[in-house]
C-alpha cells in the first residue's frame, strides 16, 4: 500500500491537472460531468490507455515500437475475416495472436539482426500496412448481422464499457508483473542499463521477445475495439496510433531514456488527453484544435518537468 | 600459503581471443586452486579485461577452453558462468540505477514465492550480505541515490551475494578510499580462508602483494610469467609488465616566468571554497589529492565546464570571464580532459579532424574551410608528437591509446594554447607512449607554457611538477616544491581531513 | 613494424570493407537495380519513364538532405511530415491570392525554417529530447494547418508559372531534380567544407568531448534544425506545384519516409556518420522500386511491403555480419576500449 502511494505520489502531478481540467470542462460545459459523457471520455481513453500500456513497457526497456498502429488495423482485418469461420470469441484471441506474432517478429528482428527497435518497427510499419492493404484488396471489411463482435467496445456492466474493463484489468496486470515477477524487473533492468543487466545473465532477447509480444497484443486489441466500434475494418484504422501512444506514455510521466515506468500514469495520460478532446468538443471547438493541445500538452508537460534540472540537461544531456 | 597438490578449481588452456583485427590473447594458460588467492596484473590493453569476459561468459573464446572442476566447460551466456559458481565484479559499474540495491544485488537471482518476488526475503538476504561485508547501505535505496564509493561496494556485494566458488574482482578499488581498501582486502582474505577461490586484477601492485598467493602478468596477450608471491619483488612484476625496468625520474629544473594565470578565491559547487593560486609561464603546477578530493573539479572549472565563481581571474595580467570551453580556448587556454573516450574522442572522426576541430574557424576563408591549411597544421603535430598512424585520414578510434593521447594533446597544442590543464595525461597509455608524454611536456615548458597537471599516480608528480598542491575534500592542505615533493610528503597531506 | 602497429593496419583493413558498404552500398545497389531493369522490365528504359523516376526521388529527397545534416548530428526530426502541410498549404494559399510564385516559395520555406528554429529552440534551451520536441510539434503544426484551412480542404491553384517547378523540365531534366541535385550538392557542401559541418560530425559522434572542445553545441543544433526546415520548405514547394494543390492532410507518414531514405542510405541513427550521396541514392532507390514494381503491375500495396522489406534488410546486413564474425554468440558491444569511466551516463530523459 506505501509502495502504491509513492507510486502514486510521483504522478501525483498529472492527478492534480486531470482533476483540475476536470472541474473546469465541468463548470464550462455542464454536460461534461454526465454519468454518459465520462464514461465516453474513460471509453475513449481506454482505447490508446490499451496500447499505450504496452508501449510503456517497450519504453521502461528502451525500446519503442512504432508499428502498433499499423498492427492495429492488421489484426482488426484478420479478425473481422476469421468471424465467418471460427465464430466471434475465437477470432477475438485469433486477433490477439496475430498482434503477438507481429510483436514477436519485431523483437526476433531487434535481437537477432540487431536492427535498432527504430528502425526495425519502422519497418515492419510499412510492411504491415502493406500486407494489411494486400489482404483486404483495400476495401472495407464489414460484419453485417454480428453484432455480438459489439460486445468489445459495447457497454458491459452498470453502463460501463468492455474498453474500460480492458484498460483497468491490463494496467492491473502491468503493474502487478512491474512490481512482483522477473520478467518485469528484467524489463526496467535492461532500460536502466543494457551491459549490467545482460552480464548478469538477464536473458535480453527473451525479454525483448516479451516485450514486443505484449505490445503486439495490446495493439491488436485496441485495433479491435476501434473496429468494433463501427463494425468495419480496413487498412487504414488507427494511422498515427504508434505517435499517440507515445505520447500518452511520456505525459504519463514515463522516462523516455528507460528503466522507470508507471502504469498508473499512463492511464492519466490517456484520460487527460481524451477529456480534453471530449470537452473541446462539448465547447464546439473544431475537432481540428485536438491535435494541436496533445503536442501543447506533451510539450508543456516536459517543458516543466525540465526546469529543474535546467542547467545541467541543457548543456550536457538534452537530447536523447 | 598455497599447497600446491590443492585440487584446481578452475583451468584455462591455450586461450586465444580474436577482436576484429587484433589478437586480444594468445595461447593463454591460467590455473585457480581452492581457496586461492591469484592476482592478474597488466598494463592496459594486456588482455586481463578478454580473458575475465571469457570466464564470465560474456565473451567466447576464438579458441582454447575452460575447465571447471576438472571437466571441460563452455559458456555461452554469463548465467552459465554464474550457474557454475563464477561470480564476476566487473571494473566499470555494472548498476542499474533506478533499481535498488537489494534488487541489483540479486539481480536475475531474485528470490521468489509463487512465481512473485519476495521483497521481504530480498531486502533481508540483502541486508545480511551488506552486514557480512560491513557495508553500511540501506538495501531499500535506489543505487542513484548512493556515492560512487557506496556503489563500488554495492558492486562487491553482488558478486559475494551468492556462494560462488570463483570470485573474480577487476580493479574492485578504484573508487575506494584507503580505509574502504584495507576492509575491502581483509573481506578478499577471509574468503579465500572459507575456501573461495578469488581472481584478483588490479594494477596496484602494493594492494597485490597484500593479498595475493600467486601472480600472474599478462603482455600484450601473452602471459609472461605466474609466481608465488613471495618468490618475486615488485620490481620483478613491473618489469614483466613493461618488458624493461621503469625510470624513476624526478622532475628537470624548470625556468620560472612572470605569472601568466592568476585565480583569487574560486568556489565551484560549494566544495572547492576560496581556491587561489599564481601559475607562471614555464611552470608545472600539480594538483593532487585522492578521488573526489576537488582538483579535479578545479580544472574544469577553469575551463569552463563546471559553474564556479571567482573574485578575480587574470590571464596575462588582464581579467578574464571563463563561462564555457570555447571561452577558454579563445584566451589560448588548453585541455587534456582525463576520460578520453566520454570528454575527448570524436571517435568516428578522423585524426586529422580530431586535431583541427578546435582551430577549424581560424581556417576557414570566406565560409569554407581551406584544406590544405588544415593538412599542413594537423600534419605538423603529427610529426611533431610522434603520433603513429596510417595517415591523418586514419578514424581515431583505431589508434592505441597512447597515440590517441597525443592526438589530444595535439588538439590543445594546434590551438596554441599558452597554460594546458592536464587531467590525468597518462590514463590508458602504455609505458612508451607514456615517457614520451613526459618529455614532451618537458620541452613544451621548456619553450615558455605553463602547465596544470592533475593525476592520480603519485609519481607523475615527482616526475613532472616543480610545485604540487594536495587538496583534500576540497581545500588546499599544503603546498610543496623541488625536493618536498616525495610519495610520502603528498599522501600525508592527502590523508589530512 | 610494432605489433601494435601491425594490429592497426589489419584492423583498418578489415573497417575498410564496412566504409566501402556503408558509402557506396546503396549507391551500388541502385545502379545494379538499372541495369536489371534495363535489360528486364518493359518499359523501364524508355527515357520518359527513366526522367520519372528522378522527378519522383526528388520530392522527398530534398528534405532527406536536411534530415541527413540532423541525424548525422544525433537527432532527427519527426515534425518534417507536419511541417511539409503546413507550410505547402501557407505557399498555396499565398500564390492563389497574390498570384506571385517568388512570394509563395518566400512563404513556404521561411515557415518551415520559422518551426524548424522553435524546435531547436526548445531543444537547446528548454531541454527537452528531440525526439519528443518534435513529436509534441508534429502534433501542433498538424492540428494549426487544420485550423487556418478550417477544417482540411486543399487549396488548388494551375497557373503554369507555378506548376512548372514540380512538372516541368530544363533540357528534358526534370526541375525538382535539378533542385534537389542543387540541394544535395549545398548539404554536401555544408557538411563536408564549413566549419558548421564539422561541428554537426562532432556533436554526433560524441556530443560532450565535442563540447569540451569547444563546439557551440547549442547554436550548432538550432541551425541544423533550421536547416532541416529550409529543405523541407523546398519539398514543401515542389510537391505543392506538382500536385497543383495542398490541405492540411497532406503526405501523411512523410517524416518517416525521410527518415527512413537517411538511414537506409547508410547514415547512421545514432548520429557521427553518413553521406549526402548515400541519402540521394536511397532516394533513387524508393523511386526506382516503385516504378519498377509499377510497371510490372504490382499492385500498390505489394510495393509498400517491399519498401519496407528493403529498409529491414540493408539494415540487417551490418547485424547479420558481425553474427557470423562471433560464431552466432551475443557480444556486448563496449568491450573493444578499455572503459575507464566512473559515472553513470543516466539520468532523465
Amino acid at each position: 500500500m506505501k509502495k502504491f502511494l509513492v507510486e502514486f505520489w510521483k504522478s501525483y502531478s498529472i492527478v492534480i491537472v486531470v482533476i483540475v481540467i476536470g472541474l473546469v470542462l465541468g463548470l464550462l460545459a455542464p454536460r461534461f460531468l454526465t454519468k454518459d459523457n465520462l464514461i465516453n471520455v474513460m471509453t475513449n481513453a481506454s482505447l490508446v490507455a490499451i496500447v499505450g500500456l504496452g508501449m510503456t513497457l517497450a519504453i521502461a526497456s528502451g525500446n519503442f515500437d512504432l508499428s502498433v498502429g499499423a498492427t492495429a488495423s492488421f489484426a482488426g482485418c484478420i479478425s473481422f475475416s476469421l468471424v465467418p469461420i471460427l465464430g466471434v470469441p475465437l477470432s477475438i484471441i485469433a486477433g490477439v495472436i496475430v498482434g503477438a506474432v507481429v510483436g514477436l517478429i519485431n523483437g526476433l528482428i531487434i535481437s537477432e539482426l540487431r536492427v535498432p527497435a527504430f528502425i526495425a518497427t519502422l519497418s515492419m510499419m510499412t510492411i504491415v500496412r502493406g500486407f494489411t492493404l494486400i489482404f483486404t484488396n483495400g476495401r472495407d471489411l464489414y460484419l453485417f448481422g454480428q453484432t455480438e463482435y459489439k460486445i468489445l467496445s459495447g457497454q458491459l456492466i452498470l453502463g460501463i464499457s468492455t474498453p474500460i474493463f480492458f484498460a483497468i484489468g491490463i494496467a492491473l496486470l502491468f503493474g502487478f508483473v512491474k512490481k512482483y515477477t522477473r520478467f518485469g524487473r528484467h524489463i526496467l533492468a535492461m532500460g536502466g542499463n543494457l551491459s549490467a543487466a545482460s552480464r548478469s545473465g538477464v536473458r535480453t532477447s527473451f525479454v525483448l521477445w516479451g516485450i514486443f509480444s505484449i505490445v503486439g497484443a495490446t495493439a491488436a486489441l485496441t485495433g479491435m475495439i476501434i473496429s468494433s466500434q463501427v463494425l468495419t475494418a480496413n487498412a487504414r484504422l488507427a494511422t498515427g496510433l504508434e505517435l499517440s501512444a507515445i505520447a500518452v506514455v511520456i505525459l504519463g510521466g514515463t522516462a523516455l531514456s528507460g528503466g522507470q515506468a508507471t502504469v498508473i500514469g499512463t492511464l492519466l495520460g490517456a484520460l487527460l488527453i481524451s477529456m480534453i478532446n471530449n470537452g473541446l468538443n462539448l465547447l464546439n471547438v473544431p475537432i481540428f484544435y485536438q491535435e494541436l493541445t496533445v503536442g501543447a500538452l506533451m510539450l508543456g508537460a516536459l517543458a516543466v518537468k525540465m526546469q529543474k534540472g535546467f542547467k545541467i540537461s541543457s548543456l550536457l544531456r538534452s537530447r536523447s | 600459503m598455497i599447497d600446491e597438490n590443492n585440487e584446481i578449481i578452475l583451468g584455462v588452456q591455450g586461450l586465444t581471443h580474436h577482436f576484429p583485427g587484433i589478437v586480444a590473447l594468445k595461447n593463454v594458460n591460467f590455473d585457480l586452486h581452492k581457496g586461492e588467492i591469484h592476482a592478474l596484473v597488466g598494463e592496459n590493453g594486456a588482455g586481463k579485461s578478454t580473458m575475465i569476459n571469457i570466464i564470465a561468459g560474456v565473451l567466447q573464446p576464438s579458441s582454447g577452453r575452460l575447465i571447471i572442476n576438472g571437466s571441460p566447460t563452455t559458456f555461452q551466456n554469463p548465467s552459465d558462468a554464474q550457474q557454475a559458481g563464477i561470480s564476476v565484479i566487473f571494473q566499470e559499474f555494472n548498476l542499474v540505477p533506478q533499481l535498488s540495491v537489494a534488487e541489483n544485488i540479486f539481480i536475475n537471482r531474485e528470490p521468489t514465492r509463487f512465481g512473485m518476488i519476495d521483497w521481504k526475503k530480498m531486502n533481508e538476504k540483502a541486508s545480511e550480505v551488506l552486514k557480512r561485508l560491513k557495508i553500511d547501505i540501506d538495501p531499500r535505496l535506489t543505487v542513484s541515490s548512493l556515492s560512487i564509493a557506496q556503489q563500488q561496494l554495492t558492486e562487491i556485494a553482488r558478486g559475494l551475494a551468492f556462494n560462488a566458488q570463483v570470485i573474480v574482482m577487476d580493479e574492485p578499488t578504484a573508487a575506494l578510499s584507503e580505509r574502504e581498501i584495507d576492509q575491502l582486502l581483509s573481506i578478499v582474505k577471509s574468503l579465500a580462508n572459507e575456501g573461495v577461490s578469488v581472481i584478483y586484477v588490479s594494477h596496484k601492485l602494493e594492494e597485490v602483494f597484500k593479498v595475493a598467493d600467486r601472480i600472474t602478468v599478462l603482455r600484450d596477450g601473452v602471459r609472461i610469467i605466474t609466481k608465488n608471491a613471495s618468490e618475486v619483488s615488485e620490481d620483478d612484476v613491473i618489469f614483466a609488465m613493461v618488458g624493461r625496468a621503469l625510470i624513476h625520474g624526478r622532475c628537470p629544473e624548470r625556468k620560472l616566468g612572470p605569472v601568466v594565470l592568476s585565480v583569487k578565491n574560486l568556489n565551484v559547487d560549494n566544495f572547492i571554497k576560496d581556491f587561489s593560486m599564481d601559475l607562471h609561464q614555464g611552470e608545472v603546477l600539480g594538483l593532487g589529492g585522492l578521488m573526489g578530493s576537488g582538483a579535479n573539479r578545479v580544472i574544469e572549472a577553469l575551463f569552463g565546464l563546471r559553474d564556479s565563481y571567482v573574485d578575480e581571474l587574470t590571464l596575462d595580467g588582464s581579467a578574464l570571464a571563463i563561462n564555457n570551453p570555447r571561452d577558454a580556448i579563445h584566451s589560448r587556454i588548453g585541455y587534456v580532459p582525463n576520460d578520453r573516450k566520454k570528454d575527448g574522442l570524436l571517435p568516428d572522426l578522423s585524426v586529422k579532424h580530431n586535431i583541427s576541430i578546435g582551430i577549424i574557424e581560424r581556417l576557414k576563408k570566406v565560409f569554407w574551410i581551406v584544406a590544405e591549411n588544415e593538412q599542413e597544421i594537423t600534419e605538423t603535430y603529427v610529426n611533431k608528437l610522434n603520433v603513429r598512424c596510417t595517415s591523418i585520414n586514419q578514424r581515431i578510434l583505431n589508434l592505441s591509446g597512447g597515440n590517441q593521447q597525443k592526438v589530444i594533446l595535439a588538439r590543445s597544442l594546434a590551438e596554441e594554447c599558452n597554460v594546458l590543464l592536464l587531467s590525468e595525461p597518462t590514463r590508458g597509455v602504455d609505458v612508451g607512449a607514456k615517457a614520451e608524454i613526459y618529455s614532451l611536456i618537458d620541452s613544451l615548458v621548456d619553450s615558455g607554457m605553463a602547465v596544470i597537471l592533475q593525476s592520480s599516480e603519485l609519481n607523475e608528480f615527482i616526475r613532472l611538477a616543480n610545485r604540487v598542491m594536495i587538496f583534500s575534500s576540497g581545500q588546499v592542505k599544503g603546498e610543496l616544491t623541488g625536493d618536498q615533493i616525495t610519495e610520502e610528503s603528498m599522501m600525508a597531506l592527502a590523508t589530512r581531513v | 613494424m610494432t605489433v601494435a602497429e601491425k594490429q592497426i593496419k589489419k584492423f583498418s583493413v578489415k573497417l575498410g570493407w564496412d566504409l566501402l558498404w556503408e558509402r557506396y552500398g546503396i549507391a551500388t545497389v541502385v545502379l545494379i537495380a538499372w541495369v536489371i531493369a534495363f535489360f528486364f522490365v518493359p518499359n523501364f528504359r524508355n527515357p520518359d519513364n527513366m526522367l520519372n523516376v528522378i522527378r519522383q526521388s526528388a520530392f522527398v529527397g530534398c528534405a532527406a538532405v536536411g534530415m541527413t545534416i540532423a541525424i548525422i548530428s544525433g537527432t532527427f526530426d519527426l515534425s518534417v511530415g507536419s511541417t511539409l502541410a503546413l507550410s505547402a498549404y501557407l505557399g498555396l494559399m499565398v500564390v492563389s491570392t497574390t498570384e506571385s510564385v517568388l512570394l509563395a516559395i518566400l512563404v513556404t520555406v521561411l515557415v518551415a525554417m520559422l518551426i524548424g528554429l522553435i524546435n531547436g529552440l526548445l531543444i537547446t534551451k528548454v531541454g527537452i529530447s528531440a525526439f519528443i520536441t518534435t513529436l509534441g510539434m508534429s502534433f501542433i503544426v498538424r492540428g494549426l494547418s487544420y485550423i487556418i484551412s478550417k477544417g482540411g480542404e486543399p487549396v488548388r491553384y494551375n497557373a503554369k508559372a507555378f506548376i512548372w517547378w514540380g512538372n516541368g523540365s530544363f533540357l528534358r531534366i526534370p526541375i525538382p531534380f535539378i533542385i534537389f541535385i542543387i540541394c544535395a550538392l549545398a548539404g554536401w557542401f555544408i557538411l563536408k567544407k564549413t566549419p558548421f559541418g564539422r561541428y554537426v560530425f562532432s556533436i554526433g559522434t560524441n556530443e560532450k568531448a565535442a563540447k569540451v572542445a569547444g563546439v557551440p553545441v547549442q547554436r550548432t543544433i538550432i541551425f541544423i534544425f533550421i536547416i532541416v526546415g529550409l529543405f523541407t520548405g523546398i519539398s514543401a514547394f515542389l510537391i505543392g506545384s506538382r500536385l497543383y494543390s495542398a490541405g492540411p492532410g497532406l503526405e501523411p507518414g512523410f517524416e518517416l519516409s525521410v527518415i527512413a531514405a537517411v538511414v537506409l542510405g547508410g547514415t547512421r541513427l545514432a548520429g557521427g556518420r553518413g553521406s549526402i550521396l548515400g541519402t540521394i541514392a536511397a532516394c533513387l532507390l524508393y523511386a526506382t522500386m516503385g516504378n519498377i514494381l509499377n510497371l510490372l503491375h504490382a499492385d500498390a500495396f505489394v510495393q509498400r511491403v517491399a519498401v519496407g522489406m528493403i529498409l529491414l534488410l540493408a539494415l540487417s546486413i551490418e547485424g547479420i555480419r558481425q553474427r557470423i564474425f562471433e560464431h552466432s554468440s551475443r557480444r556486448i558491444t563496449t568491450l573493444e576500449i578499455e572503459p575507464n569511466s566512473n559515472e553513470y551516463q543516466g539520468g532523465q530523459a
